[in-house]
């Protein structure tokens, strides 16, 4: 397809993506377009160095080729080049099948979903405001490489959302609920897991009463711990951070995943350097394991490097009951939901959003909490019980090009013991 | 009724210099133009864009074509025509290569037992926003981005650290000493009794509750909503929406065209105004604070998140970090902390790094610790002003250990 240079290692990743975004309100629609963006990755490796552009005028690859060949110096064995020995060689063809495609649903039709998804938001009253969104994005990528790769694969995904803001005297807060589905259908299903999940919000923002700092046993829920494994675990495995391979971090029934295919935001048949995605078991049995080399390489925007990284990374059940976890806990904390974590060097700080005190075993009143803060050796470390259940996955969707490497994450409930809160 | 037809030409380009085990990896370059082309016409838009050089006419048929949606917004009001430019590469792409390769190979000699990573980017930022009601604005921002992470190669990460620097200007003498001021620095205790000094970011976290409770197209969802035309923080601290092309790497007016030219969102204290577009200004009778933001082929809103830090700006003191200090030791925290608040304002600032900050120098390294506030306290009694110390803004906040 393309002509490479001689004694260079070259490689082109084309993506076109298209994607509906539309927005609905109490006035009407505020927005509602679908569009279309491509672009290409080229990539020179000469043994020392790589050339990146990239393109979005797809006429022009093959002279962005050669532009990047000649400021480039050629060597006859770069095929043995250990970085270019293991990229992809893989040929195949992945298309979405015709019929589920979701560019041949017509916006009119998307919109009158969301409307559908958004109704019981026309009479909720502690709303102060809302918005509805729809998105969806359809990917079809391309890569090509001087090792004779040549792949075609394409991913969708899509969402509705509503996100509300709450206030209250001299306090205000926001919460967003949202279902990732296969087709645009139907959406009002939904209707009463929204009002439920909204109605707990309103009531938390009445409700809660700061947390004293200190340590506490925390229960984290799924989505809470789901953000420790995507805030936390992987940027310590794939970062800066110093992952600490063959070590024992975590009691022996811990184990956390990273699966390229699992179902969901973060699915992709291949990685961005044309390799299979996988699964790869980053902690088992409470031991760090080695990276994989391969299979992970995600670029964040069609014009991105590709760099090592998580795909939907999770932790898996473990053999615990839910109920005991709970009625185990004399004084603890329970956080239902989160806004994100962050980790810095070793140190994670997790920002809950709903969460509760348990006192002898239940569940009793709403609490603020301003963080959840540790050393993550301590915080893994600290894990006493992890309950059995099926992994709740959540995950991550935009249609902002420079940020669509999407990313999920899950989890089951996980008991930290001697968490400190801020 | 006549339609107004806008034009919105976004163009970036980039140069990187990429850096991993302390060596140059490789250099990656972009250079992009994306086109939006609004229509307002009926008290709706209109909108549509395209890629390149070439779409106009067809972009404007969609537009004209996206009209249907009935998305309602006031049309342009603003007639003004300005151009301005803020910095200039100091590098070439050729330069900052030979630059990049120059800090490794210093990195590499002084600091064997650290890796560091990260790297140079040349920045050109270009915003043009013209319409046939009379407006016509151009911005130009040019910068160099520099972000460098260390990691000692031990088991330990209390040593680990970031150096963040966005500058029209370079001085390889000046940046390695800024590096060598945070990697030479031994572990100490904190002083007591001290100020904090927190760098503040482009995007500064600590304004997230103000990004949030000033939002204009819904007042009343505010925590500050009862709060508004009473002085409920410090006289000295001032929030503003302004550009100072010298100093500031962002744009003067905002995708509506709104210019930033000063507008207070809080004034001496005093809550004032709102984050607010064209129509969230006209639907709840609010003064415009140039804070409408779009993609280039977008309807344009009022900007939340990330977008809304960027846009604000805390006014300085007018007076130097010295002065603020009164000439007593600091706790400094470099860019990189994380703030949380709960939605009536409590807020706990997680800082991973800090350093002692004594006659304007780092004499000693902190490991992370945490402040626990809230935002009444940081922005009211324990507010000590802003002020530059070595190219980086810096609010100081007092008494906050105690």
């Amino acid at each position: 397809m393309f002509r490479y240079p001689d004694g260079l290692y070259c490689d082109v990743r084309i993506e076109r993506l298209t994607f509906s975004d539309i927005r609905v309100d109490a006035t009407g629609t505020r927005e509602k377009r679908c569009c279309m963006r491509d672009g290409a990755l080229v990539r020179v490796f000469d043994g020392a160095r790589w050339r990146v552009r990239g393109v979005e005028d797809l006429q022009s690859v093959q002279a962005n080729i050669d532009a990047l060949s000649a400021q480039s110096s050629p060597r006859g064995d770069i095929n043995s080049h250990p970085a270019v020995a293991a990229l992809s060689t893989l040929h195949d063809t992945l298309p979405i099948p015709q019929e589920k495609d979701i560019r041949a649903c017509k916006p009119e039709q998307k919109e009158k979903e969301l409307i559908a998804f958004a109704k019981p938001m026309f009479g909720f009253k502690d709303a102060a405001g809302w918005t509805a969104r729809y998105t969806d994005i359809h990917w079809r990528k391309e890569f090509y490489s001087s090792r004779d790769a040549a792949i075609l694969w394409e991913e969708q995904q899509a969402r509705a959302s509503v996100s509300v803001l709450l206030a209250g005297k001299n306090r205000a807060s926001g919460a967003t609920f949202f279902r990732d589905f296969a087709a645009p259908q139907g959406l009002s299903r939904y209707n009463p897991a929204l009002l439920t999940s909204f109605s707990e919000y309103a009531q938390h923002l009445k409700n809660a009463s700061p947390t004293q700092p200190g340590r506490y046993t925390v229960l984290l829920a799924p989505p809470a711990a789901g953000i420790l494994a995507r805030d936390g675990i992987a940027p310590f495995a794939f970062g800066d951070a110093g992952w600490m391979e063959g070590k024992k971090i975590c009691p022996d029934f811990v184990n956390v995943a990273d699966d390229g295919l699992q179902d969901g935001t973060a699915h992709s048949f291949f990685d961005d350097e044309g390799a299979r995605s996988a699964k790869n078991i980053l902690i088992k049995d409470g031991v760090a394991r080695a990276l994989p080399v391969q299979g992970n390489r995600r670029a964040a925007g069609f014009l991105g490097m590709p760099v090592a990284g998580p795909t939907t990374i999770y932790f898996a059940p473990g053999k615990d009951k839910l109920d005991k976890m709970i009625s185990g806990i004399a004084d603890g904390l329970l956080i239902k939901s989160a806004s994100g974590g962050v980790l810095r060097g070793r140190d994670f700080s997790l920002f809950p959003e709903l969460a509760y005190r348990i006192e002898q075993g239940k569940v009793t009143c709403p609490v603020f909490i301003r963080a959840l803060r540790g050393d993550m050796l301590e915080l893994l470390g600290g894990i006493s019980a992890v309950s059995y259940e099926p992994v709740h996955f959540l995950s991550h969707t935009s249609v902002d090009e420079e940020s669509c490497y999407p990313k999920a994450f899950g989890g089951t409930h996980i008991l930290v013991d001697g968490a400190e809160i801020a | 009724m006549s339609a107004i037809v806008e034009k919105l030409v976004l163009r970036r380009a980039e140069f990187s210099a990429l850096v991993e085990n302390t060596a140059l990896r490789g250099t990656s370059e972009r250079d992009s133009l994306h086109t939006g082309v609004r229509i307002y016409k009926g008290g709706c838009i209109g909108v549509a864009g395209f890629t390149g050089e070439r779409g106009f006419d067809s972009a404007l048929k969609s537009a004209k074509e996206a009209l249907k949606n009935n998305i309602s917004s006031p049309p342009p009001d603003e007639a003004h025509r300005e151009s301005r430019k803020s910095g200039a590469w100091p590098l070439s792409p050729a330069e900052l290569v030979e630059e990049t390769n120059a800090v490794c190979t210093l990195l590499s000699r002084d600091y064997p037992d650290f890796v560091f990573s990260g790297g140079m980017k040349l920045l050109r930022d270009a915003k043009e926003l013209s319409n046939d009601a009379g407006l016509e604005l151009s911005s130009t921002t040019e910068t160099l981005r520099i972000a460098i992470r260390w990691r000692k190669k031990s088991p330990e990460n209390f040593m680990d650290g970031t150096f963040a620097l966005e500058s029209a200007a370079y001085n390889r003498d000046s940046l390695m000493s800024s590096l060598a001021a945070r990697l030479d620095c031994g572990i100490t205790q904190p002083p007591q009794n001290t100020s904090l000094v927190l760098e503040l970011d482009r995007a500064e976290p600590l304004l997230g509750f103000f990004a949030m409770h000033m939002d204009g197209r819904i007042p009343s969802a505010s925590a500050l909503a009862l709060k508004f035309n009473k002085r409920v923080f410090s006289r000295d601290f001032s929030l503003v929406r302004a550009q100072n092309p010298q100093t500031d790497f962002n744009h003067f007016f905002d995708d509506e065209g709104c210019r930033a030219d000063g507008a207070f969102l809080i004034e001496n204290g005093t809550p004032k105004n709102r984050l607010a577009d064209r129509r969230s200004a006209a639907l709840n009778k609010l003064v415009r604070t140039a804070c409408a933001q779009s993609a280039f082929d977008a309807v344009p809103d009022v900007a939340t998140g990330e977008s809304a830090r960027k846009m604000l700006k805390i006014a300085g003191s007018g007076r130097t970090l010295d002065e603020l200090l009164h000439g007593a030791a600091a706790v400094y925290a470099p860019r990189g902390y994380q703030v949380n608040f709960t939605e009536e304002g409590g807020l706990a600032i997680i800082i991973p790094q800090a350093f002692v900050l004594q006659d304007g120098k780092f004499a000693g390294l902190l490991p992370g610790f945490k402040v626990v506030s809230d935002v009444y306290s940081v922005f009211g009694a324990k507010f000590g002003g802003v002020a530059e110390h070595e190219g980086q803004r810096c609010l100081v906040l007092s008494d906050l250990f105690g």
